[in-house]
């Protein structure tokens, strides 16, 4: 290293670590020109791993991205040239990759991905939910809606495996999807929301799930047994509502299904929830701009924080408790939802110009997510380099398009907007620990 | 006469000695007769001329003949020099001084002997005599000092201790040689001293023989040439001269002499006082537009589909829809979060207004195409809700027929679509208004002149009218938003009607040409109108019928106001194709004035056809705010 031609100047002395085990060096102090950007280090690793072909690295010191030279971070740290750093260092992310997309007839407003069987539901506001297998071909379609189809969501349980669609004709439907034959059969319809359905939620153990409704109210719906006694309200239910509606041609095999529990607090209309890891707490945000935290045991309304715009789309990672929530004022912020006491934002991420409809945590990393807006762009955002996202991604066919949903699961980034195309992209570069 | 002469000294001249007898002198004399000054004439018949001092009367003087005063005369040798005194008919004779001065008298000489000509006597000379002139003793004056010097001294002593004068001040030397004409600033040292404005220095392309850059090409010279020489930038024209023999005589000589006798004299002489005020300090304070957040600033969402122009849009009382009305006859119900369009209802006539039933119960939208208004409901609320609408729209048998406007129940098409009900009128309806309740609601057609505002119920499917009389063409009408009051505003004015005891309760004096626009406050007391001629006038309805404040920021005029429900806010937009966002804020506190203070102005629509935008609403809940352009968008600032 002290042959390297650049190597002049003042130096600091720099130990490198990683936690990929493939890439692992000694842990000796080297001595490092300060002016050294990530490049230079990053051929400095390869020349002590000795790789074959030149892998690139990303450089993190007190964990945060280095940006720019060395000497850069000393100055603004205030740090002199005789501080030892530790940096860590990992593999640089490839690009999301773009994998082919499929055409809708309407807008798509929601998108989730069954994390076992590959397979892609989609909402559409032409009323039907969509089934997608990975090349491409619907392989099912959800009729039965009376209004536009706002939000999907997979349940996956021992036995079967359910879709549930919740629309704005404000009921939400839930389907059993045949593998082998490929049909969704309604099975139940969920009524009692008086505004349309914005949310569904769904725990971890998937015995029960929790929607989000424009009327302000969360309810809390139970897929065990427990549903045949639920099962006998739904004449007198259907003969009220029936009589005031069109009878439905499949409302015949549709039962009716009542909520275990009503979720009142929110003063306004609640767009998005989601439940923790251990689903014992439920975090909702809305239109009341008011973050809810939720205890579904006691089904209180245990902690509420508030900031000072609506909250369009929220998000919690397994892997560190962090909220991510999506506002409509272009920002992202991130909540340590341990934290109740004074400020609890940790980050604001702003790169979006326009509302964030969608965010989602990635499955693996902790610091990854993404997220995507009305400005018709999907971001990779990294929360270890808050000032700008990892990479942007196209989300539609013109600046006007609008993103209203994204999903992450495994490798897989689907989004879904107003240019009727959901898109995919695969980014199994973008996990580190995918290589190891 | 026989003075001793001293040469050099005229001899002193002497008068004739006063010979102290009877009658020498009469100067002292006094006069006997004491008749006073009345002509002797009157005496002429008396024995007497007058009477004495006593009393006693003079008697004439005993007068001889003829021949006797003849033979006095010859024997009286100083006869010719003798006078008869009238009043005292004495005579007196002449004395030889007496003839001397009437003989000099006569001859026009000086009567009494002073010589012109006397010789000039010298007698302050240089040559000391050996006596003084006069031998008084010096004045007391020469030994004490003057008090007048010491006064003047006492001033100079006053002036040095106060330091107005320095002694012993040496003075600027001046340099021994030096440029006489080159300190001008003397000059201006001179209090209210302007100096005259001073020539332009020559440049470069005034030369004789300027750089070749500087020379104008064949073009130039024929621009030059063609403009008007008020219009030319330079009244000369750069040439260039082989030599300076070369240069001809210069023939604007006079002309340019004649301009600078022009400048000189058309320079002002007077200094102008400039106000040497901070313009920041003549501002008033206003808070800043950052503490007052949340206001809407960018744009977040365009509503894209209609064909025409978008003349009005109304949102839903919980704010998850919105329903515009098109030039392109359609009416169009969005979601409003995602800018999705939802139905869309075709009309026969291009849609001029459009309003949201405000009562949450409902789901209603009153819509107005040429002179139809249509209750339309449109299926998106939820069930219980659309069947409150429905029950509360049930199509009636028995409508009772009112003069105004036409019930229609609709078609079973219709009825299929969501219309619910169908009133027809005489004339164009152009604007529509809801009661807080819902139940009410009030159209203008403002060529129906006296039945211009009608008064509607839907529970009873009635027609009222309320005024019998036009006062005026109807622009706007809004129903109070707690008591039972109607506004109507007219081209000029705002008149305030109690609806309970059918009574005019005030009207306010806008001061503009004509109303566009107007909006309540939510709390009620306060009113916001907009006007074809730019402005936007706020009332405050406790304080005056005067506008509290007048603004004046469009360019063009405005074509809608309105107040925010929940936010203090108010808007108004405009065909300069912006929306200013106002803060303003109501106090509870009687006492103090609205705070209104300009937030934010936000470029909303391109104007097209001298039409920007046509209509604006705030979110019922957020601080968000929806415009409607001529350039048939929709858009969504958050």
């Amino acid at each position: 290293m002290e042959d390297s031609k650049s190597n002049e100047g003042p130096k600091v002395q720099v130990r490198f670590t990683t936690q990929q085990s493939k890439y692992a060096i000694a842990d000796t102090p080297i001595m490092i020109p300060i002016q050294f950007k990530k490049s230079s280090l990053s051929q400095i690793i390869n020349q002590i791993l000795d790789l074959d072909t030149f892998v690139k690295f990303e450089f993190l010191i007190d964990g945060k991205f280095l940006k720019g030279s060395l000497k850069k971070y000393l100055a603004d740290n205030n740090l002199s040239a005789e501080n030892q750093l530790l940096i860590e260092y990992i593999e640089a992310m490839q690009p999301p990759q773009s994998l082919p997309s499929y055409q809708h007839d309407d807008w798509i407003s929601s998108v989730s991905i069954c994390s076992k069987k590959n397979l892609i539901l989609t909402g559409s506001y032409d009323k039907v939910g969509r089934i997608w297998d990975m090349s491409g071909n619907c392989i099912a379609n959800l009729v039965g809606h009376t209004a536009g189809v706002k939000t999907v969501s997979w349940l996956e349980r021992k036995d079967n495996t359910y879709c549930l669609t919740g629309s704005n004709d404000n009921t939400v439907r839930i389907w059993q999807f045949d593998e082998n034959t490929g049909n969704g059969t309604p099975i139940f319809e969920c009524k009692g929301h008086e505004g349309t359905i914005e949310d569904i939620a769904i725990t971890k153990s998937n015995d029960y799930f929790a929607t989000a409704s424009y009327d302000s109210n969360i309810k809390i719906w139970g897929m065990n047994a427990g549903l045949d006694k639920e099962e006998e309200n739904n004449d007198d239910n259907d003969d009220e509502i029936e009589s005031k509606q069109k009878k439905r041609k499949i409302s015949s095999d549709i039962k009716i299904k009542n909520s275990m529990a009503t979720l009142k607090g929110h003063n306004n209309g609640v767009n998005c929830l989601v439940f923790d890891k251990n689903s014992y707490t439920l975090y909702s945000g809305g239109n009341d701009h008011s973050l809810r935290f939720w205890n579904i045991e006691a089904r209180s309304n245990t902690f509420t924080l508030n900031c000072e715009k609506v909250i369009n789309c929220i998000d919690f990672s397994s892997h560190n408790s962090l909220l991510a929530t999506g506002h409509s004022d272009k920002f992202i912020r991130i909540w340590d939802s341990r934290i109740k006491e004074g400020s609890s934002v940790k980050l604001r991420l702003s790169s979006h110009n326009k509302w964030v409809s969608s965010l989602k945590w990635s499955p693996k990393s902790p610091y990854m997510l993404v997220s995507g807006s009305y400005d018709s762009s999907v971001k990779f955002w990294d929360i270890r380099s808050s000032t700008s996202p990892l990479y942007t991604i196209k989300g539609g066919n013109e600046l006007d398009d609008k993103v209203l949903c994204v999903d992450w699961v495994h490798n897989l980034v689907a989004t879904g907007g107003s240019d009727t195309i959901l898109r995919l992209h695969s980014t199994s570069g973008i996990d580190p620990q995918n290589s190891q | 006469m026989t003075n001793p002469t001293i040469p050099g000294v005229l001899p002193r001249e002497v008068h004739p000695e006063i010979i102290p007898i009877y009658d020498s002198d009469t100067s002292d004399e006094e006069t006997e007769n004491t008749i006073g000054n009345v002509p002797l004439e009157w005496y002429d018949d008396f024995p007497h001329i007058g009477y004495d001092i006593n009393g006693k009367k003079i008697m004439r003087p005993a007068k001889g003949d003829e021949l006797d005063k003849f033979l006095a005369k010859m024997e009286d040798p100083d006869d010719w020099k003798t006078v008869e005194d009238e009043k005292s008919g004495k005579k007196i004779v002449l004395s030889k001084e007496e003839l001397e001065m009437i003989r000099k008298i006569q001859g026009g000489d000086y009567a009494d002997g002073y010589d012109p000509y006397e010789p000039y006597v010298d007698w302050y000379t240089s040559d000391v005599m050996v006596t003084p002139l006069s031998a008084a003793p010096e004045p007391k004056s020469r030994f004490i000092p003057s008090k007048w010097e010491g006064r003047r001294i006492m001033k100079i002593v006053r002036a040095i201790r106060k330091g107005w004068i320095v002694p012993g001040k040496k003075k600027e030397e001046k340099p021994r040689f030096y440029a006489l004409w080159d300190n001008d600033d003397e000059a201006e040292e001179r209090p209210n001293h302007i100096p005259a404005p001073k020539l332009p220095l020559p440049e470069n392309d005034m030369s004789y023989n300027p750089p070749a850059e500087y020379l104008p090409t064949e073009e130039e010279i024929e621009e030059w040439k063609k403009l008007d020489p008020e219009d030319r930038p330079k009244n000369y024209l750069p040439k260039k001269y082989s030599s300076l023999r070369a240069v001809p005589a210069y023939d604007r000589f006079i002309e340019e002499r004649f301009e600078r006798c022009l400048d000189l004299y058309l320079c002002p002489r007077v200094r102008k006082n400039k106000f040497q005020i901070d313009p920041e300090s003549l501002i008033p304070k206003l808070p800043d537009p950052k503490d007052l957040q949340p206001f809407p600033t960018s744009l977040a969402i365009t509503y894209k589909g209609h064909n025409g122009r978008v003349r009005s849009i109304s949102v839903d009382p919980t704010g998850q829809w919105l329903a515009s009305g098109s030039e392109d006859k359609t009416l169009r119900i969005w979601e409003v979060v995602t800018g999705r369009c939802l139905r869309i209802w075709k009309m026969e006539e291009s849609i001029t207004n459009v309003s949201w039933n405000p009562n949450k119960m409902f789901s209603l939208i009153a819509v107005v195409a040429g002179d139809t208004v249509k209750l339309i409901n449109p299926l998106v609320a939820s069930n219980e809700v659309q069947h409150n609408t429905d029950e509360f729209l049930k199509p009636q048998s028995e409508i009772e027929k009112s003069k105004h406007a036409e019930w229609i129940n609709p078609s079973t098409s219709e009825a299929k679509n969501g219309i619910r009900q169908v009133i027809k009128f005489e004339k164009n309806v152009t604007y529509i208004t809801w009661h807080r309740r819902g139940d009410y609601f009030a159209t203008v057609s403002p060529d129906a002149a006296n039945s211009a505002v009608l008064v509607h119920q839907i529970t009873k499917r009635q027609t009222q009218n309320p005024f019998k009389k036009s006062k005026g063409l109807v622009q706007r009408i809004q129903f109070h938003p707690s008591k039972p009051f109607l506004f109507v505003a007219t081209q000029n004015f705002v008149r305030i009607y109690n609806l309970v005891k059918q009574e005019l309760i005030k009207k306010l004096q806008t001061g503009v040409k004509w109303i566009s626009s107007m909006d309540i406050h939510p709390g009620g007391d306060n009113l916001i109108i907009g006007s074809y001629d730019k402005r936007l006038c706020w009332f405050d309805l406790d304080l005056s019928v005067k506008p509290y404040k007048t603004l004046r920021y469009h360019k063009f005029a405005i074509r809608n106001v309105c107040y925010h429900k929940k936010y203090p806010l108010f808007a108004s937009c405009s065909d300069d194709g912006n929306i200013n966002i106002f803060h303003g804020m109501v106090y509870n506190d009687m006492l103090q004035n609205p705070l209104i203070v300009p937030v934010k102005i936000i470029k909303a629509h391109e104007i097209t056809e001298n039409l920007g935008v046509l209509n604006c609403e705030f979110h019922p809940i957020q601080p968000w705010i929806f415009t409607c352009g001529a350039d048939g968008n929709i858009k969504l600032f958050s």
